[in-house]
């Protein structure tokens, strides 16, 4: 049967394009199966220097150098008339000094035409309806607006479908998230009153007591991507009467000196409720999970592309060996170490809302070595246990700001 | 064919610095001699561009051993320039600055006192460490007589071939165990491609030693110091001619070269030949098959050095300063293991200077930028060609990439000159590709053939090639830059002039 596979990963974002190059790399087959046409608009415009690793070790940074994006050195915090400014050159672990800002339908279209090239056979408008798992072959039927349905087999399926969720539904592997429900609303804007003294860094504005925020995350085509997240209720409030208070929260925004105030739109403002999510498991007999397809906590922190970079590689090692006769224990070798992984941005984000971090951010006398070792944490490499604050993530943010709390109000 | 009926004496292959010097000596001594270059603009690595009404230089950022007595001084009297070309003395206590990735900068002064002094504030427990460089430095300058204007000496690097076994790193480790301060010391490193596993010490030892006896900008640019020599030729009764390039040669059964034929389809018929190009290129211009295949082997094998990325930035008016001298940037406390980079945190090496103009002491109008390029970033376009005299495109994704990279480099820029943003007009940039288009040098490398210490009479190139009236002369004869280009030329000369008259009339100029 001509239709056969060593793999199939269901989507073709990073993290199925990803785990395809690895794949090929190790002289594996694939086809990828994407939902929609591309190049196509999707959000998560922001990466982490932590997937450059990835990107490079694939040797997939050269089709990105082609469409020079926005290079991002550092993020930006601001508080009402407060800053506190990362540069990824000043951080603790040995990383990448600097990563993109990226239009990502560009740039998942770069990722998805150069694997093409490498051999993955790719499907755009494929939808899968069906799959059948066991221990050796599986069986994916999918349908395609001029091949109908089709059938086609393989030894291995990942899904990195993200938000079309195609495994976590089929399987009934979907699991309630224990965060308040959050949405975000975001435009991209033609960014005229850029001036040459601003940063070209993302930068996020915290207020209403830090239960929102809003991003700014300048692109190299003079556009800018800007949203505001917060609770569901309240972008509820900013979409409804054709965004009215949207549009006036960022054309006004004291931080934003009316950067933002009726510049052309390049289209009307998009909407995400309730985006977080999780499943009960990362793999099963015959399949693995990656990218947002196994859990998605927060855009904050711009981790999105880059676990979904992370984990499509990772997986599709582990697939390799597997493949290759070796013995593989998903749990410890992908479950374990992924879920790790997103525990410690889980602890930031829960930092971010219960205002801790701002307390950090802000604080009066900012330690340098502290200020680098969180660096790292925003820069991605939250697997480097040498990092205090990665290794005690869960109680160090807290303990942190308790102290600041306590000589800040001995200042006073 | 548009045949020249002249023979020439000497046909000269290029109009680099090596190219242009040899002719002048040749022409000196009475021997009737043409230039042959394919560009549009003579010089080699002394050609310059203009953008925004700024002069930016391509390869000559400053000049050491000019100072009265010296040996360029000696060597550019002797060839009747010294007086034409308008020069800037750097500043005498800092003429280049080394700043590391701790905050620390040390200055490079001129003359071995000042260069002590200049660090022995920052290391006082090192003083000892910092003058047995200085004392070693001059020690193996000795062992090279063209080098001191001597025909032969008691001690020479042909009798005593030890002194080009020794690696500049390993020296200096052997002399300290403070990181910081073996960066320092070797802290030009990007001037000559510094790499701990291969770069001998006699480089590091005769560029330091010219640079610290008196370093000078050309101001204007470095095309002046090209222009006057074509002068003196023409005085002399030489050719130089453009759009020139040589695309073989008709060679006689008696293995000798009878003339040279150019892209143009006309020809040059001489008794002697001497290409100043890159010996791999040499081969390929005269036609491999006259070359034995021993020599063709060997010279393929020869390992290039890396090349660059250069950023220039043009400025609005009165908005940056001028320096008097040159700036190394480390970004990595691993300063000497940057020629095999990582991309993670390129540039991890920034060569920065402002350049001299006669407009203004205290405003600089542009500025370059250099850092280290290795081939697998650009062999996507490396079968592209484009320069003025033949211009094509290399499309937008070279483009893209260019941009993206300018982008990397100021962003460094941008933490050790703070503000600098505010102050550009315009970037541009120039990558590996355009030096390999310009100066017809395999890989675009801007250093010659990597030297190693390792195997030091593997790495060196004989004047003589196996074609008898076929010598070879430029950067890789005795190293690179304009010192280096200039003795490489005396020393191809000097199979045809006498080299001890020359010498001592070369010592003797006043």
């Amino acid at each position: 049967m001509n239709n056969s596979y060593d793999v199939i990963i269901i989507g073709a974002g990073p993290a199925g394009t990803l785990a395809a190059a690895k794949l090929i790399k190790e002289g594996k087959t694939v086809l990828i199966l994407e939902k929609i046409q591309f190049p196509r608009f999707v959000i998560g415009e922001s990466l982490l220097p932590q997937c450059m690793n990835y990107l490079d070790d694939l040797d997939l940074l050269p089709c990105i150098e082609k469409h020079n994006f926005q290079i991002k050195t550092g993020v930006c915090f601001y508080h009402e008339d407060e800053v506190c400014d990362f540069l990824f050159e000043k951080q603790y672990s040995d990383g990448w000094h600097y990563t993109w800002q990226v239009q990502r339908a560009k740039f998942d279209y770069a990722l998805a035409t150069e694997v093409e090239k490498r051999g993955a056979v790719l499907h755009y408008m494929a939808e899968v309806t069906d799959l059948k798992t066991s221990a050796t072959q599986q069986t994916v039927t999918y349908s395609h607006p001029e091949l109908g349905m089709q059938t086609a087999i393989c030894k291995f399926v990942l899904d990195a479908s993200g938000y079309g969720r195609v495994l976590p539904r089929m399987f009934d592997l979907e699991e309630p998230v224990s965060t308040p429900p959050r949405g975000a609303i975001f435009v991209h804007l033609e960014d005229k009153n850029r001036s040459e003294k601003a940063g070209e860094n993302i930068f996020v504005h915290s207020f209403n007591e830090n239960t929102a925020w809003i991003w700014s995350i300048p692109f190299s085509d003079g556009t800018t991507s800007v949203g505001i997240v917060g609770n569901s209720d309240f972008i509820k409030e900013c979409e409804s009467n054709e965004g009215a208070l949207f549009h006036k929260l960022i054309g006004e925004f004291p931080g934003l000196d009316g950067r933002y105030k009726n510049v052309p739109r390049l289209f009307e403002p998009k909407v995400i409720l309730n985006y977080a999510v999780a499943v009960k498991q990362l793999y099963g007999e015959g399949y693995a999970l990656c990218g947002n397809s196994t859990e998605f906590l927060d855009p904050i922190f711009s981790s999105g592309v880059t676990f979904a970079v992370c984990s499509g590689y990772k997986s599709a090692e582990l697939v390799v060996k597997q493949l290759n006769g070796e013995k593989v224990d998903w749990e410890m070798d992908y479950s374990v170490p992924i879920k790790k992984g997103i525990d410690v941005f889980r602890s930031y984000v829960n930092a971010w809302y219960a205002g801790d971090l701002a307390t950090i951010f802000f604080a009066t006398e900012r330690k340098t070595q502290f200020m680098e070792q969180i660096c790292s944490v925003l820069a991605g490499y939250v697997w480097d246990e040498t990092n205090p604050f990665v290794k005690k993530h869960k109680t160090l943010l807290k303990t942190l700001a308790k102290v600041i709390r306590i000589e800040e109000s001995r200042i006073v | 064919m548009d045949e020249s009926k002249d023979i020439y004496d000497f046909v000269i292959i290029g109009s680099g610095i090596s190219g242009l010097v040899s002719a002048l000596i040749l022409a000196k001594n009475g021997y009737k001699v043409l230039v042959l270059e394919k560009n549009h603009q003579i010089g080699g690595a002394l050609q310059i561009f203009s953008r925004d009404k700024c002069i930016f230089d391509t390869g000559v950022h400053y000049i050491g051993g000019l100072s009265k007595g010296e040996n360029l001084h000696q060597f550019f009297k002797y060839l009747g320039i010294y007086d034409d070309l308008k020069l800037k003395a750097m500043n005498q206590d800092c003429f280049d600055l080394i700043r590391l990735s701790n905050g620390m900068e040390i200055p490079h002064g001129q003359g071995y006192e000042q260069f002590v002094s200049g660090f022995v504030k920052a290391f006082p427990e090192d003083e000892i460490a910092i003058k047995q460089f200085c004392e070693k430095i001059q020690e193996v300058c000795s062992y090279f007589p063209l080098y001191n204007l001597e025909c032969e000496g008691e001690r020479t690097y042909f009798s005593h071939h030890d002194v080009l076994a020794i690696g500049a790193w390993d020296f200096v480790s052997s002399i300290t165990d403070n990181n910081d301060l073996k960066i320092v010391l070797l802290g030009s490193g990007i001037l000559y491609a510094g790499d701990a596993k291969s770069t001998p010490f006699y480089v590091v030892a005769l560029i330091m030693n010219s640079f610290i006896k008196g370093s000078y900008r050309l101001v204007d640019g470095g095309s002046q110091l090209a222009k006057v020599l074509v002068k003196r030729i023409r005085e002399h009764g030489g050719e130089v001619l453009k759009h020139k390039e040589v695309i073989g040669s008709e060679v006689n059964d008696q293995k000798e070269i009878l003339k040279l034929i150019c892209a143009d389809n006309s020809s040059y018929r001489g008794r002697q030949f001497i290409s100043s190009l890159h010996p791999s290129q040499t081969i390929k211009t005269i036609g491999e098959s006259h070359f034995l295949p021993a020599y063709v082997k060997r010279v393929k094998g020869l390992k290039n050095s890396v090349s660059t990325f250069m950023v220039y930035l043009s400025f609005k008016r009165q908005s940056f300063p001028y320096f008097n001298h040159n700036f190394y940037e480390y970004f990595t406390e691993d300063g000497w293991n940057t020629v095999d980079y990582e991309r993670k945190n390129w540039p991890q090496v920034l060569y920065v200077c402002t350049s001299a103009t006669g407009k203004s002491d205290e405003f600089a109008e542009s500025l370059s930028a250099m850092a280290y390029m290795s081939k697998d970033e650009w062999s996507e376009w490396e079968k592209t060609f484009n320069t003025i005299a033949d211009k094509q495109e290399r499309g937008e994704a070279y483009e893209q990439f260019k941009k993206q990279k300018e982008q990397l480099v100021i962003e460094k820029l941008k933490l050790r000159f703070p503000g600098i943003e505010n102050c550009i007009k315009n970037v541009y940039s120039s990558t590996p590709l355009t030096f390999k288009d310009y100066l017809g040098t395999p890989e675009g490398e801007m250093y010659g053939i990597l030297k190693d210490f390792r195997n030091p009479t593997g790495t060196s190139i004989n004047t003589k090639t196996r074609i008898q009236n076929l010598y070879l002369t430029g950067q890789n004869i005795v190293f690179h830059g304009i010192l280096g280009a200039t003795v490489g030329a005396f020393v191809t000369c000097f199979n045809f002039v006498d080299n001890n008259t020359t010498i001592q009339e070369i010592k003797n100029h006043e």
